[in-house]
């Protein structure tokens, strides 16, 4: 393990929907969070590509308009396959494409500056990164690295590592991946629990945009110990939103005979409207959405009730309190037991969920108290603190967590032999004894695999290795295989023939459909080329405004006094055409070099100099840089 | 904690990583309390740096498990003893053979 890293620290948490970054105030003994700069606390997890590069709320707003390259719920896409059938279902409706990329990766295809580019949704949450890092950088007036990023509990290997590469596409010094729930407890933990030392089982209830968990977490004495995890990585509040849309879709084509889930745009428009309507839920009984010219000049026009929004919601709701129930099987906790239950996330604002999370414990006094939408940023930020050397004032805690899919290796007949359980304390070295299935046989493979599932094969392949040299003996002969999971979620296998010393292992960073050192470096060049781009755009758009300020500011002085003495009547013309062609320039698109409008810029001030020189300084003293 | 790691990856068993004695009955909230109080001392992320501090904790974690279990503990237990049993032997025979007699079965 690392010694502590140098440097002050943020916590991200990357989520779904939203992202939020929060940093440690030691001088205040509280985490922050810090607002965008549209002075928002959580940002859109959105990237759109026009002519330029739009990250967060830009790229939501105009969402509508260019919904083919407007891209969102990368999260849903990040370390799976095409083919997962999680997301088969997307992408019928993602109004962006995914196509099938190497080793059926996923790639998404969007229109920049009129090229064609496929983008890893690796790449797509690093941009959503920087510019949280970006955001932070701002606020506390430093450059920024270290970093805690925070997954949802229930996310595998391969999900975890490759937002860890986004992070280090992104510029970050990841010091480590914490599940979300484990850090809303750390949260909760050091906002209302700082004072108290008696033992508090606290069932953290996390449903966000995109995914959820429940975490079973004891705090006593500062020592936070996850007890038992559990949970969905496909399911929260943007899976209501479809629900809904889909409800209106039929309502819309009941109604007017029009079909118009081929359109992008009406679907994206339709979305963010049931969006709206969703939220409003949560405080009124029912609502109308309204939407103007929603397809062929049709304006949209439906209200939905509480009731009928819960209804068309039903099984998903449900389906959060089965796994919350095995959550405390898994804890073997009692509901009674249970000290507080806290809500995270912005989908527990529902009051159906809040409703049936208070039969299934029998009580009314659900946790509101922490803010939903900020809590998992704030205990990145407690985490990041405490990983970081840049901080004396830290809270005195320790977290214990727990990995949340059994790991094992797959044996005789693709049965899953599980050498760790779910839910066991990270760090961990546990070993198994698997057996040859042959006579003679000189070598053994152990395929590794992480997941519930009996049949080996329906886990999620991490890797595979082999121990050769075995003796020449009867079938049954034991291996010790060694199984060691660090903090980072970095899995070591090894095997041991005891008999012989043989001994053959690996270390599981780079299983397949996972990024090639190779790949990340290409990614981070190209990070590198669009921020250029967006450093391009923006002295574009500021040579651009110089040049139009100067034609606006020298044709009101032509108009203001007489010029005839400096200029004679065809001269004057001749300036009067040259503004009129910088006009046409600044109006068409055809340029979008900054050099273009800045020599234009240069070239008019030139001709200008005779008449300006006396009368009209002061118009012109600006710099026009 | 430098000490306390230290302790912990010389503990011969289970009992002794969390300061108790072999075999003894152990009240589950002291357990808990012990466990708590050493956590607290070797965790890694407050011994950054220190490669052993993990190494120790992972010793904490698994003896913490074990005997928090009655099942495990007391399958641990009974292996212990075996071992005890198997050292006890080894010791006799050991023994017997430097003083130029012969053991148990006659080697």
């Amino acid at each position: 393990m690392a010694t502590k890293h140098k440097g002050r620290a943020i916590g991200i948490d990357l989520g779904t929907t939203y992202s939020c970054v929060a940093a440690w105030e030691e001088q205040n003994g509280r985490a922050e969070i810090i607002v965008n700069d549209q002075g928002n606390r959580t940002t859109p997890s959105f990237v759109a590509f026009t002519d330029q590069r739009l990250i967060g709320d830009a790229a939501k707003n105009q969402a509508a308009s260019n919904p083919s390259n407007t891209i969102f719920d990368a999260k849903r896409l990040i370390g799976r396959k095409y083919k997962d059938p999680a997301i088969e279902c997307d992408l019928k409706l993602w109004p962006f494409k995914v196509v099938s990329g190497a080793d059926d990766k996923p790639m998404i295809k969007v229109n920049y500056k009129g090229k064609e580019k496929c983008l890893a949704a690796e790449e797509i949450s690093s941009m959503i990164l920087s510019k949280m890092k970006e955001i932070a950088e701002a606020y506390l007036d430093f450059s920024l690295k270290n970093a805690v990023i925070t997954v949802p509990a229930y996310f595998n290997d391969s999900q975890r590592k490759a937002t860890k590469d986004a992070g280090v596409i992104a510029g970050l010094n990841v010091m480590r991946i914490i599940n979300e729930p484990t850090a809303a407890a750390l949260a909760y933990g050091l906002q209302k629990r700082a004072n108290c030392s008696e033992k508090r089982n606290v069932f953290i209830f996390d449903l966000g945009g995109g995914t959820f968990d429940v975490s079973l977490v004891t705090i006593e004495d500062g020592v936070f110990e996850v007890k038992a995890t559990a949970g969905d990585t496909h399911l929260g509040g943007e899976d209501f939103d479809n629900r809904m849309v889909r409800h209106f879709v039929q309502e819309f084509k009941r109604k007017n005979r029009v079909d118009i889930s081929g359109d992008p745009r009406a679907l994206r428009r339709l979305r963010n409207g049931c969006e709206k309507a969703k939220r409003i839920l949560s405080h009124a009984n029912d609502t109308t959405i309204e939407i103007d010219a929603l397809f062929q000049g049709i304006d949209f026009r439906f209200s939905i009730t509480r009731a009928r929004f819960e209804d068309l919601n039903r099984d998903l709701f449900e389906k959060c309190m089965e796994i919350s129930q095995n959550c405390l099987d898994d804890a073997k906790m009692e509901k009674r037991e249970v000290h507080d239950v806290v809500l995270v996330g912005g989908s527990s604002r529902i009051p159906k969920v809040q409703s049936l999370l208070e039969k299934f414990f029998q009580r009314y006094n659900l946790c509101k108290s922490i803010n939903p939408d900020e809590a998992v940023a704030y205990g990145a930020a407690i985490q990041a603190a405490m990983l970081s050397e840049s901080y004396s004032i830290v809270p005195n805690m320790v977290l214990v967590d727990v990995t949340p899919l059994s790991l094992g290796i797959a044996t005789h007949g693709d049965l899953m032999g599980v050498v760790i359980p779910r839910n066991t304390a990270i760090p961990v070295k546990m070993d198994g004894v698997f057996q040859t299935i042959e006579d003679h046989q000189p070598t053994a493979s152990f395929p590794v695999y992480e997941g519930e599932r009996t049949k080996a094969g329906e886990n999620n392949l991490l890797g595979l290795f082999h121990l050769s040299g075995l003796p020449r003996v009867p079938r049954g002969h034991p291996m010790n295989v060694i199984f060691e999971l660090d903090y980072d979620g970095i899995l070591k296998v090894c095997a041991v023939d005891e008999t012989t010393g043989n001994k053959n292992g690996i270390t599981i960073t780079n299983e397949k459909g996972r990024l090639s050192s190779a790949e990340i470096k290409r990614m981070i060049e190209e990070a590198a080329f669009f921020k250029e781009e967006d450093k391009k755009f923006k002295k574009m758009v500021k040579a651009k405004n110089a040049l139009d300020d100067y034609i606006y500011r020298m044709e009101k002085a032509m108009k203001g006094f007489d010029v005839s003495s400096k200029l004679s009547p065809s001269e004057k013309e001749t300036i009067m055409s040259k503004f009129r062609k910088g006009k046409r320039m600044l109006e068409s698109e055809e340029h979008n070099e900054a050099a273009v409008f800045e020599n234009y810029l240069k070239r008019l001030q030139k001709m200008c100099q005779p008449i300006v020189i006396n009368k009209v300084r002061d118009y012109s003293d600006e710099d026009t840089d | 904690s430098e000490d306390e790691v230290v302790r912990l990856l010389n503990c011969s068993d289970h009992y002794s990583a969390l300061g108790f004695t072999r075999y003894q009955n152990i009240d589950v909230s002291v357990l808990k309390r012990e466990y708590r109080k050493k956590a607290m001392l070797v965790h890694p992320d407050k011994n950054m740096g220190n490669e052993k501090a993990a190494e120790a904790f992972k010793k904490l974690q698994n003896a913490y498990e074990i005997l928090m279990d009655s099942l495990k503990r007391k399958a641990y237990d009974d292996e212990l003893r075996r071992e005890e049993l198997l050292g006890v032997f080894r010791r006799f025979h050991n023994d017997s053979q430097k003083n130029g007699r012969h053991g148990f079965f006659g080697s």
